[in-house]
Order: C-alpha cells, then structure tokens, then sequence
C-alpha cells in the first residue's frame, strides 16, 4: 500500500516532464484537445523544429562545450585548493573559508553587471572563455565547500607513510589523496556540469550573438514570451533537458549526496 | 620553499575568485554610487554619493518588486518546506522501492530552471495549457492575469523548490538512531506523538537551517520568474532581481540597478550569517 501512494505521489510530481515530452510527438490537433495518452506519435515537430534548424545544434554544442569547460576549470582550481584548506598549514584558513561559504549565496545577477563590464573591456563577451570564466566563478567555491570534508576524511597516516618514502608533497597529493576522494571529486564534476548547463544570466548577459547562444537562451530565443507553438518549444525543451537528465540518471547517488550537503541553484 | 608550497595549491583560486568574484562586487558597491550609463561605461562617471539608493526606495516600482520578493519567498519556502517534509517522512518508512522513488523527485532538479519555466508556461496557457483542463475553467490566462501571476509564480517555484527540501530533510531523518523510535514504540506511543516527541526535536535544527537556505536560493532566483513571466504583467510579478535586471540591461540604468543588487546582497548576507549560526548548532 505505502508503496502504491509512494510510486502515485512521484507519477504526480513528474507528471509536467512527462506532458513536455509527449506534447514534442503530438499533432497539432492533438495537442489542442488535452489526451493523456497521444493516440499516435508524430515526428513533425522534431523533423521541422530540431533536426532541420541547424541553429539548434549549434546551441547545443556551445552548451557542451560551455557546461564541460566549467566542470573541467572548476575541478583544476577547486581541487588543490579544497586539498590544502583542509589538509595544509596555511595562514588565513577562517577568512578563506568564510568567502567559499560567502559566495554560495552570492547571486549570479549580482556578478552579471560588473562582469559585464569587465568582460566588455577586456573582449571577453561573445566568447566560450568568457561564458566558463562567469559560470565558474560561482561553481568554485561550491566544489571547495564540497569537498574539503572529503580531504579532510583521508586518514593523515596514508601522507605521512608516503612522504617518508620519499614522495614529495605534490606526489602525495596527486597519487595518494586525489584517487582516495574520487567519488567526492565525481559530485563537483557533475554538479558544476548541470551548473554551467543550467545557466540563463551569463548567457543573456554576456553571449548577445546568436552563434554564441547556449541552449538555455536559445529556447528562450526561440520560444519567448510570445510563443504559441507549443509543440515546438516542447521538443526543443527537451533537447535542452536530455543531456542533464542522462548526467543525472547515470550519477543520481552523487548528485543526491551532493544536494543533501546544501546544494545551490540558480 | 616547503613553506611556501600550501600556499601554490590555494593560490589559483584565489586569484581567480579575487579577480572574478571579489573585483566585480567591488566594482558593483561602486557603480552603486556613481551615475552609470551605457555612455560612461567605461570610466568616467560621475560621483552622486547615495542618489541611486535614495532614487530606488522612493519609486514604487522598487517598493511593489521588494514586496514581491518577500511575498514570493516567504511563501514559496513555507508551502515547500510543509510538503518537502511530508514527503521525507514518508519516504523515510521502509518499504521496498523507497530509495529509489526518493531519489526520482531530484530529477526536476537536475533539469534546467529555463527549460521547467518554459514548460509551465505552457501547462498555465490559457487556451492550451493542461491546469485550465484539469480545474474545468476555460481562457484563464494564469501568468499573463495581473492577479494570478504572483501566486502561480510561487506555484512553480514550489515544484522547483521541494527536491532540495526533501533531499535535506532525509539526510536529517537518516541521522536519527533507529533506537529513538523504536524505544518509544515500546512504551505505546502513537505514531504522532513519536513524532511530536522523538523525531521533531532533532529535525528542528535541520528543518530550520534548510528553511534559511531555501529562502537565500528563492530570494536570489532569477530564472524561473524571468522565463515565466519577466515580472510582467504590468509588474505584476516583478521581483528585485528582474527588476534589477531590467534596468541594467534594457534601461542601461547601471548605477541604479548596482544599487538594488545591493540591496539583495545586503538581505542575502544577513541570511547567510543565520544559516551559518544555525548549521553550527547542527553539526
């Protein structure tokens, strides 16, 4: 029984992803008269508004290179530094960390006016760099906050046997700890991927040109306030959602675990 | 050089969180305080001491958008954190598939704001969209109608909002020893005074620090609200950050839209030094 009312109350809450999907294989007629079940299914919408309009993959090729740009950027600078916050002698650890907690709640339209104009004199905006810059500067601290626990978590005995046989304190780090915190590094790599997958301010803020355009202000291009071609911006959502979803369906216990340890969005 | 070597694995990120983050607040707290448009962009601004603040709080439209903000969040985290809870509890009983069923609900998280806002755009269509049939009303336009477009804003941000609040929750509910309850079972407790006065204690703190984080993630959203609706119609869900937004961007109002970004950053850092208090007490 309590698992009948659990499977009916996630069919519910789902419900609206699977109306999107189905709505993408509809004939206009019956998307006009609401039938939970489409009687037949149609690849017009996909045919004419994904796999006939380049732009589309254009969009999504910036969001790949984009999204995978932030997630590699972010691992780079984020790991070392978790690393040493939690493991090193360093002066300032409470003002280091007190900034990595600050900027979780840090609001990506509060960066989007200064980085605009910072990005404009430096030539930066319309370009992929510009976009995994901006996206990054808000996954970082999140993936240090993330994973300075994790570091800290590896028995200290593991360094210190290593160090005496000789290993140097950059060999310990990148042989010995960073393989022991794999899953940890695995969270902050898919996190900062759904990140910069997710983004709207930077794109609308800082990709202006079409060609730059990254899924989410694409769809938003495509399909804005005026739109009545639901079927299209159906299709189009779910190219937009497909890739996340995958990401996620395939890492779901990294993501749960990475959101049950305060997980930002947005 | 052994000394000095923690400070190389820290130093690329802080520089880039320094030149990146650090810099372009700064430079926010300062345009703040300058006339800039897109004609002084680049240097050269005037200095008008606090006139974008003082010109922000006397126009109305600031003062509905603040309104806005608080009613959106205020109520949004409510209605979230009463059905994320609930939803915890009973995924927390065990019963085969619990797991499982759990973790589908994070799937609305891991879909874009852009692509859920778009969605429900459609779903509150007037003429096509899927709430109108199931209610029976007809031609009611939810997010185009200056009445209904707040509350069905607040709606969405609740679907968006519920995964976080369940996800946090069960962590919480993990970490109360078995024992607990099971003690309490033995003496006869029903199962609402079990949870009245076993499990609700020592959620309390967690429910209490996800409650200040779900409010900090709503009051900063700009995403969903901007898709849905961006603050229309006639401002009728105008929130801060569209507001800022518009004016920066379309208006090119930059010392006057810095300004209300501060004004967020301000409420938001009050918040954040709570959450912080409040985890500390958890942990």
């Amino acid at each position: 029984m309590k698992r009948v009312i659990g499977v009916v109350l996630v069919l519910v809450y789902l419900f609206p992803v699977y109306w999107m999907v189905s709505a993408s294989f509809k004939t206009p007629a019956e998307l006009a008269s609401v039938r939970l079940v489409p009687s037949s299914l149609s690849l017009d919408t996909w045919t004419a508004r994904i796999f006939d309009d380049p732009r589309v993959l254009r969009y999504v090729l910036n969001s790949v290179i984009v999204a995978s740009g932030t997630m590699v950027l972010t691992l780079v600078l984020g790991i070392p530094a978790a690393y040493a916050l939690a493991r090193l002698p360093l002066r300032g650890k409470p003002v280091l960390m007190l900034m990595m907690l600050s900027s979780l709640m840090f609001p990506a339209i509060m960066l989007a006016t200064p980085l605009f104009v910072v990005f404009s004199r430096l030539g930066l905006t319309d370009s992929y760099l510009g976009l995994i810059l901006a996206d990054t500067t808000l996954a970082l601290p999140y993936s240090i906050v993330l994973l300075r626990p994790a570091f800290a978590a590896v028995p200290r005995d593991y360094s210190e046997a290593a160090l005496i046989d000789g290993c140097s304190p950059f060999g310990v780090f990148a042989r010995i700890i960073v393989p022991l915190v794999m899953p940890g590094i695995a969270t902050v790599a898919v996190l900062a991927f759904l990140w910069g997958w997710g983004d709207l301010v930077f794109a609308l803020t800082l990709a202006t040109e079409d060609s730059m355009r990254p899924v989410t202000t694409g769809l938003w291009g495509f399909f804005g306030a005026t739109t009545s071609d639901w079927a299209g911006a159906m299709a189009f959502s779910t190219v937009a959602m497909l890739p996340p979803l995958v990401v996620f369906l395939l890492t779901q216990r990294l993501v749960v675990s990475g959101v049950a340890a305060g997980g930002t969005k947005g | 050089m052994r000394r000095l070597t923690p400070y190389l694995f820290v130093l690329p990120a802080v520089l880039f969180l320094g030149a990146l983050l650090v810099y372009p607040v700064v430079l926010n707290v300062l345009m703040s305080f300058q006339d800039v448009s897109a004609g002084n962009l680049l240097g050269g601004a005037e200095w008008i001491g606090f006139e974008n603040y003082r010109a922000a709080f006397a126009d109305e439209v600031f003062v509905d958008a603040a309104w806005h903000s608080v009613t959106y969040a205020a109520v949004s985290v409510v209605v979230q954190l009463v059905a994320g809870t609930g939803l915890a509890l009973f995924y927390a009983q065990s019963f085969p598939g619990a797991r499982a069923l759990r973790s589908l609900y994070m799937i609305a998280y891991a879909i874009p704001v852009v692509v859920s806002a778009e969605l429900f755009r459609w779903l509150l269509d007037g003429r096509s969209g899927f709430v109108n049939w199931v209610l029976g009303t007809r031609d009611v336009f939810w997010l185009a109608d200056t009445s209904l477009a707040l509350p069905a804003v607040i709606g969405i941000q609740v679907w968006l909002g519920v995964p976080f609040v369940l996800v946090s929750l069960t962590a919480g509910l993990v970490a109360i020893p078995r024992e607990f309850g099971e003690a309490a079972l033995i003496d006869g407790a029903s199962a609402w005074q079990r949870f009245r006065w076993v499990t609700w204690p020592l959620l309390r703190p967690v429910v209490a620090a996800t409650a200040v984080l779900s409010t900090i993630f709503t009051l900063k959203s700009f995403d969903l609200v901007w898709i849905a609706t961006q603050g229309g119609p006639a401002g009728a869900s105008e929130i801060l950050p569209t507001l800022a937004y518009r004016l920066v961007f379309t208006s090119f109002l930059f010392g006057k839209g810095a300004a209300i970004m501060n004004v967020i950053f301000a409420v938001l850092f009050v918040l954040s030094l709570l959450y912080l208090r409040t985890d500390r007490r958890t942990s």
